[in-house]
């Protein structure tokens, strides 16, 4: 076979191919002879041919003869067969065995045996490891007609503990069928082999079939112990579940549909296995139908402290899918050993999440509500709201570029507005946040003073990781503290780079009425020391100044500081009682040592 | 267009030269522009310059990358027996890809 490109161009840029293919020979014969101590000599001729019905299907017969054998083979291969990474193989096998019959019971009876055997593996594609294996074998003894052929049993059994048996009947003339089939596993390790997940477990499967030959009904109980998917496990897990085709069992597959319920019981999560759940109860129903799309109309677990509802389309070829769920959690402690921390709340969330795999893309819409447990921690309780609600919209854009947008976050006590895009490959950030307190007056017992007014914080940021520009203003309206009252707050800061490094400006000016008191600083950020230079600040003809190191791990703080408090009366207003005089005072802040001293100088008139 | 890096070539910096390495970097350059959707690459020059002063060598290899294209038609020939469409559905590409990465094939028996 070749493969040539064409040597120009056409329609502007299409690369004409041409294959060039040569067929080897689709027949062969093969003969060969054998001898064998117990059967002697033996001869065995066989015919292939390779494209049989001109799609690569290839038919393999073979006849053997010996002293007590004569026997006729054939086996099928047909590939591609319905995926293109799957084949099916059918093989038959016809014997007649001429082996002597012993008449110890003395019937007289001279019989001839036949046998037919066939079996098919079909590969199911999406678990490499897994092959649906088949095997039907019909014999004949005295050749009585019956009109229906009874299987009395069939068992399969693997020595690594995955059993089977069935037994029933096909009345091949009303087109009927009628069985019962038992599957157990003992070893809890063999299905997580399998199926190559980490579902590990021992199944029970006691079911039965029923109904037309080529789409009969199924109902299975299903009972599972020792139940361990990674973290999680229950030791049962029973169930009642009925599986029936979407058509009659034909080509193409008409696909299959699967529903039912059942329950779990206490559920224990981690090494320790704490107990987050006593039942919960479940119920599927989902239809695989066979345009490989997988339909689950509806999955529902629901327990005592948890409850998910599930529906939605999954094609597992991308694999990608769409899928809506309304999941309650009544108490987010039991979900403390995945999160790592303890939230005293109940959550309800609905979402509605799609997502392509292959494209690694999806996009989830999100809202619902948090609200805090009575007697949970009395911290939280002050800043947090008894209910909070949530909405926004998450979407993760070819495995580079996370957004959520349309963020809302919120109850009375505040409000959180945002949206913010993190771009995986160029290494950027970017959003804007906006949080508003109404009445700060609410948020007094968190920080245990009396507090008023209003709060909103609006902020941005930009730029790479490492060296993102951040912008905050803070407005306070009405604002007092402790008996310190502000008309309005307007605090700005400019950041290059976040902690631990950064760089940058902080501005604040307090109004009341005509009064004002402005500040301000340049500040350095490296690690736990943080440098503030051109430290000042201004109210009326107060002035104060000065630069200071501060170093947060050995709790030192190096500087000088000066104040020209020339009026006093000007901060009158902000501390509502009347103070008049001046005062000039220079601060050195200093490395204590054996033989230093710190100074303060302290100068008033007339205070 | 991207352009190759030596590396890519096979010439490391710091390796001895050789004559064999400069002419299979020549082929290997042609080799990538045209797995890199130019698939009538031409090297329109090369120059080998030699460096006595610091020993080393000096590699220049002009090049057109001639036009951008994509997959066109497939035409599939010689088959007696064989459905076409089993060789089509072997085909590892289609016209909507525009790089020529895959162009390799692999078939089974027939």
């Amino acid at each position: 076979m070749r493969v040539e490109p064409g040597e120009t161009l056409v329609e502007g840029d299409l690369l004409p191919i041409t294959v060039a293919v040569n067929e080897r020979k689709h027949r062969s014969v093969s003969a060969g002879v054998s001898y064998k101590t117990d059967e002697g000599l033996g001869v065995k001729i066989s015919w292939e041919h390779r494209n049989i019905f001109h799609e690569g299907e290839r038919l393999t017969l073979s006849a053997t003869t010996s002293d007590y054998t004569l026997a006729a083979e054939g086996a099928f291969r047909k590939p591609e067969f319905l995926r293109n990474d799957q084949s099916l193989l059918f093989n038959l096998r016809l014997a007649l065995q001429l082996a002597p019959y012993y008449d110890t019971v003395e019937t007289d009876y001279a019989f001839f045996k036949g046998r037919i055997t066939s079996s098919g593996y079909l590969p199911v594609a999406m678990k490499s490891r897994l092959v649906l294996a088949g095997q039907v074998a019909v014999g004949a003894i005295t050749g009585a007609v019956r009109e229906a052929i009874a299987a009395d049993e069939l068992v399969i059994e693997n020595r690594k503990s995955i059993r089977v048996e069935a037994s029933g009947f096909l009345d091949l003339k009303a087109m009927e069928s009628k069985g019962e089939f038992v599957v157990r596993c003992e070893d809890p390790q063999t299905i997580k082999a399998i199926t190559d997940s980490r579902f590990a477990g021992q199944i029970a499967l006691k079911g039965s079939f029923s109904g037309p030959l080529r789409q009969p009904l199924g109902n299975v109980l299903l009972q599972l112990r020792e139940v361990d998917v990674g973290k999680v496990r229950a030791p049962t897990v029973k169930g009642r579940l009925q599986v029936g085709f979407l058509g009659p069992l034909e080509s193409p597959f008409p696909g299959f549909r699967v529903s039912g319920t059942g329950n779990a019981q206490i559920i224990t999560v981690g090494k320790s296995g704490v107990t987050v759940e006593r039942g919960l109860n479940w119920a599927l129903d989902v239809a695989v139908p066979p345009e490989e799309l997988i339909r689950i109309d509806r999955l529902k677990l629901s327990g005592e402290m948890f409850s998910l509802e599930l529906s939605g389309q999954v094609n597992p070829a991308g694999p990608t899918g769409k899928v809506a769920a309304t999941a309650v959690v009544e108490d987010m402690r039991m979900l403390s050993p995945f999160i790592g921390t303890d939230v005293p709340a109940a959550v309800r969330l609905q979402t509605l999440i799609e997502g392509d795999v292959q494209s690694r893309s999806a996009s989830a819409q999100i809202r619902g509500t948090i609200n805090m447990h009575e007697h949970g921690d009395p911290s939280l309780e002050h800043f947090i709201d008894k209910e909070i609600s949530y909405i926004g919209k998450v979407a993760l854009k070819e495995g580079k570029q996370l957004t959520a947008s349309g963020i809302r976050v919120g109850g009375v006590k505040w409000k959180l507005t945002g949206d913010a895009c993190l771009d995986f490959a160029e290494e950027t950030i970017s959003g804007s946040l906006r949080l508003f307190v109404p009445q700060l007056a609410r948020l007094s017992p968190a920080i245990g003073r009396s507090l008023a007014g209003s709060l909103q914080i609006n902020g941005d940021i930009q730029g790479p990781w490492e060296k993102a520009t951040l912008n905050v203003e803070a407005i306070g309206q009405g604002v007092e503290l402790e008996g310190f009252a502000f008309e309005n707050i307007l605090a700005a800061l400019r950041a290059d780079g976040l902690p631990p490094r950064s760089t940058g400006n902080l501005q604040l000016k307090l109004n009341y009425g005509e009064q004002s008191l402005t500040g301000g600083t340049d500040f350095t950020m490296d690690e736990s020391r943080l440098n503030l230079s051109a430290l000042s600040a201004k109210a009326g003809q107060n002035e104060l100044s000065g630069a200071l190191a501060l170093d947060f791990r050995k709790g030192l703080i190096e500087g000088d500081v000066e104040g020209n408090w020339g009026n006093l009366l000007d901060f009158s207003p902000f501390i509502k009682n009347k103070v008049r005089g001046s005062i000039a005072f220079q601060t050195r802040f200093g490395r204590p040592k054996p033989a230093s001293r710190s100074s303060l100088l302290w100068r008033e008139k007339t205070l | 267009m991207e352009v190759p890096e030596p590396e890519d070539l096979g010439l490391r910096l710091g390796e001895t030269a050789k004559a064999k390495a400069i002419v299979d970097g020549r082929k290997q350059l042609l080799s990538i522009l045209k797995k890199r959707e130019f698939p009538f690459p031409r090297i329109l020059r090369q120059k080998v310059t030699v460096v006595h002063a610091d020993t080393s060598v000096a590699v220049v290899y002009a090049i057109t990358p001639g036009p951008r294209a994509r997959f066109g038609d497939t035409q599939i020939t010689g088959l007696k027996s064989v459905r076409e469409a089993i060789v089509r559905r072997k085909i590892p590409w289609n016209m909507a890809t525009l790089a020529m990465q895959n162009s390799s094939l692999i078939f089974s028996n027939v």
